[in-house]
């Protein structure tokens, strides 16, 4: 019998303990180790954030789904790992610390045949000062960071109410935090939320970004066919701004919030400062913390991890400047190069380099986006982890067959603008691959027959059913497998 | 909106939607036909990205 643990619940680790359950039977054990006891569908939260779904909607018990799939699920922490094991044991362990109620501080070693770092990241409100729900500013990454968000909306609502005005500015809290789309979606859904209460006239509201141009979304932005004409993201999303009366701040690194004010550096080194009632700034992502040790329990982390924390897998990670970067950088087993029976897909495993140009303000500060594995990367690798660990288990060493690398997938994202299925709005946005590929798609990165945006009342139906879609799918529902990643 | 519209800074430069192009993406029938081919294409990505 072999024991698969997966490390986190969320997109990624969820999709490879569900496939590696149902393909491995009850022959071999699944473990899932999760600090918090809720799945949630994050891609919803930003409707948490502006009061048009509440928590229970976007989130449900994890130990429900797994006692019905005979997954043992811890409700813990994990610490550290150990590859190799120690002097009392020759497997590998992962030494864990509970948070749940009735084991809270206690530790234990869980062994391992397999295992699949899918912690997601740590969001390093830390990493600038004053950031975050504890202090000055709110956040949608997680479900109740949302319902606080949609609390502090709605004070600054009942204030226009009463005729006072009010500066929104939302956007990025760290000179190379990513997830521009999640912001981008919470602007265009709390100007949505304002204009259909007839108060758009006592609001400011200002998007604030490390992008260099709009519509970058850390992935270097994209071209897109619209209207006879091959453009840019860039004038996709500013047309959406403009459309929805909001202003841009770009090229700008937040360093400091403080109360009602935001102190960020332009890439041309200017220092200045922005002025709110109401922000919402995402944090910097780093990897989940997580220490390794050999079996004479010297330190390893650096063995495992790249600086950021994140895993290093299958990636090239030779340092090159940015006109030699390649589509074939990317990881496309997740498969730690060391210890070949650690994988780490999702947001866990460490990007070969940015998908968008680096730069820097002459005062040596790295301003723009880190790039993102959220959505759909993350169940993809998820799931084809998953089904690789299975071959190994069934048939033994081999090449593996099942590869997902981000310069060969798309993506597709719908960027919703409102909530209503009459008046609601969402953009549809694919990309193909997400990562650009020069060499196979010399004139514009991407397949531009794969690669289009579109606005439109469809946008909110497709996200809308995707919600529910994907909750089924997690939920374990009859035919789950069927919905794709 | 005009306001933003007043001389030559970045923001007087991107398209703006006209009434019409408003009129469309909120078309009920329009959209309906719109969301399966968007369904359409959103899964030929997915197939293109499982191996």
């Amino acid at each position: 019998m072999a024991t698969v643990v997966v490390l986190g619940a969320g997109i990624a680790g969820h999709t490879a303990a569900a496939f590696l359950k149902k393909k491995l039977g009850k022959k071999h054990e699944v473990i899932v180790v999760s600090p918090n006891s809720y799945y949630q569908w994050i891609p919803s939260n930003i409707w948490v954030g502006v009061g048009r779904m509440t928590v229970d909607q976007v989130r449900f018990k994890l130990h429900k789904v797994y006692d019905r799939w005979k997954i043992v699920y811890k409700q813990a922490k994990a610490i550290s790992i150990h590859p190799e094991g120690n002097e009392t044991q020759s497997k590998g362990f992962v030494s864990i610390e509970y948070t749940s109620e009735d084991k809270r501080g206690q530790k234990e070693e869980v062994s391992y045949d397999y295992l699949v770092n899918a912690t997601g990241p740590k969001l390093n409100f830390e990493g600038t000062p004053g950031l975050g729900p504890q202090q000055h500013t709110v956040s949608v990454c997680s479900y109740d960071h949302a319902a606080h968000a949609w609390k502090e909306l709605q004070e600054a609502i009942q204030k226009m109410e009463k005729g006072e005005k009010q500066r929104f500015v939302i956007g990025t809290g760290h000179p190379m935090a990513t997830c521009q789309g999640a912001a981008f979606e919470y602007i265009l859904n709390v100007a949505f939320e304002i204009r259909k209460r007839k108060l758009d006239h006592l609001a400011e509201i200002t998007w604030l970004t490390n992008e260099y141009e709009l519509g970058d979304f850390g992935m270097g932005g994209a071209y897109i066919k619209r209207g006879g004409y091959i453009t840019s993201t860039k004038v996709f999303a500013e047309s959406f701004l403009l459309e929805h009366n909001i202003h841009w701040v770009k090229r700008a690194g937040v360093y400091q919030v403080e109360p009602n004010r935001i102190h960020y550096e332009t890439l041309e080194g200017e220092k200045k400062q922005i002025d709110f009632d109401f922000a919402m700034l995402i944090p910097g992502f780093a990897g989940a913390g997580l220490k390794a040790f050999d079996k004479n329990n010297n330190d390893i982390t650096s063995t495992l991890f790249a600086p950021s924390g994140f895993m290093k897998v299958d990636a090239d990670y030779t340092a090159k400047p940015y006109e030699a970067w390649k589509a074939s950088d990317w990881p496309e087993t997740y498969r730690n190069p060391t210890y070949p029976n650690i994988f780490a897909p999702g947001i866990a495993f460490a990007p070969p380099h940015p998908i968008s140009k680096p730069m820097a303000s002459p005062n040596g500060t790295n301003i723009f986006p880190s790039p993102p594995r959220t959505g759909m990367p993350s169940g993809v690798s998820g799931k084809i982890v998953a089904l690789n660990i299975t071959n190994l288990i069934k048939q033994g060493e081999h090449s593996l067959k099942h590869r997902a690398s981000m310069g060969k997938m798309g993506a597709a994202c719908i960027v919703s603008a409102g909530y209503g299925m009459t008046n609601g709005a969402a953009a549809t946005m694919t990309v193909y691959p997400i990562v650009p590929d020069w060499e196979k798609y010399p004139e514009w990165g991407r397949n531009i027959n794969y690669t289009m945006g579109e606005p439109g009342l469809a946008g909110h139906w497709l996200k809308w059913t995707m919600h529910y879609l994907f909750l089924h799918k997690a939920k374990g529902y009859p035919f789950w497998w069927l919905v794709p990643e | 909106m005009n306001n933003l519209r007043r001389d030559y800074h970045e923001e007087a430069y991107p398209p703006m939607p006209t009434s019409t192009t408003r009129f469309w993406r909120k078309e009920i029938f329009w959209q309906l036909s719109r969301f399966f081919v968007l369904n359409f294409k959103i899964i030929r990505i997915v197939v293109l990205g499982h191996s």
